[in-house]
């Protein structure tokens, strides 16, 4: 009975391969034979081990590289949080100048407005400061930089 | 070091270090905060970098060091399997089914070895690195090296056996 030398160079490769014996030549040769159509039936086993492996490799990373600092995250928050303690402030202050206005004047639309300045300031101070703890904590710079793959 | 010269350096390894992380983390989205992560502590480190003869190791050394560190903390019960579809080459519908099930099972099969076996399975069969680079990643003597890869592959030879053995049944 003729063997076929290929494969029988094949099953001693495997020999070796399962004894973490192969050099990464002889690997890439395994390789090429299993994703190839003329894998030997008896060797069958083996396909799908290395189409798996071979697979692999060309999954790759695809989202934009962020190479920001935590300090930067938590300021974009901190301006989150005072931008919604605005609104907040804002809506409470719809609802008081609706229930006033049949009662009072003038008198009241000046309190309203004193009361947004107050609140705009608080905000813009809110945000500075963060700033300047940004800016005297953080030595290395912040940088944002988007890679399209 | 400038953004342009960073990205030269640290640019060519992000998929190695991407499949690493994806390899012992499993989740997509835990691969891409690791990696995410890495190349933050990079740039942080890029004074240093340039002193470093070998920054591919050195990154893959540190994902696997982040990956690991992950996986013993609490986190690691968020962590879920994630399967994955591979197309086969054969012509032959049925065989390409019946492959394409045993190319997933693979990955399963992967899963359900110990972090050693998975990361030489990792860095030799699908990274291709040579002894001596994962002796360095992985700080493991060429000797464990080969112990876990050779039982690694075995266990998958086995699992796939029992497999084939089963549907003949």
């Amino acid at each position: 009975m003729i063997m076929n030398t290929e494969s029988q160079k094949i099953e001693h490769l495997i020999e070796k391969y399962m004894n973490a014996e192969t050099s990464i030549q002889e690997e890439a040769l395994l390789k090429n034979y299993f994703t190839s159509d003329k894998v030997a039936p008896h060797l069958n086993q083996y396909q799908s081990m290395f189409i798996y492996f071979s697979n692999n490799k060309v999954e790759h990373f695809s989202q934009n590289l962020r190479l920001k600092t935590e300090n930067k995250r938590r300021l974009w928050l901190s301006g989150i949080a005072a931008g919604i303690a605005l609104m907040i402030g804002g809506m409470a202050l719809q609802n008081y100048y609706q229930q006033q206005q049949a009662e009072k004047a003038l008198a009241d639309t000046k309190m309203a407005l004193e009361l947004i300045a107050k609140q705009l300031n608080k905000g813009n101070k809110a945000i500075q400061e963060l700033e300047n703890v940004e800016k005297t904590k953080n030595k290395a710079f912040r940088t944002e930089l988007s890679i399209a793959k | 070091m400038n953004q342009k010269a960073f990205l030269q350096i640290v640019m060519p390894f992000r998929d190695k270090v991407f499949r690493l992380a994806k390899r012992l983390l499993v989740s997509q989205e835990e691969a891409e905060d690791a990696t995410q992560d890495l190349y933050m502590k990079l740039w942080n480190n890029r004074i240093q970098l340039e002193t470093y003869n070998n920054v591919e190791a050195y990154a893959m050394t540190i994902t696997k060091n982040y990956c690991l560190d992950r996986l013993k903390s609490k986190q690691a019960g968020n962590l879920s399997l994630v399967h994955s579809n591979f197309s086969s080459s054969s012509p032959d519908l049925q065989q390409a089914l019946e492959i394409q099930d045993s190319v997933n099972m693979v990955q399963d099969l992967i899963n359900e070895l110990p972090e050693q076996q998975k990361m030489v399975i990792q860095l030799r069969d699908i990274e291709q690195y040579d002894y001596d680079e994962m002796e360095r990643i992985l700080d493991m003597s060429q000797a464990a090296i080969r112990t876990n890869l050779s039982r690694a592959r075995k266990s998958i030879r086995e699992g796939l056996m029992q497999k084939h053995q089963y549907i003949a049944l």
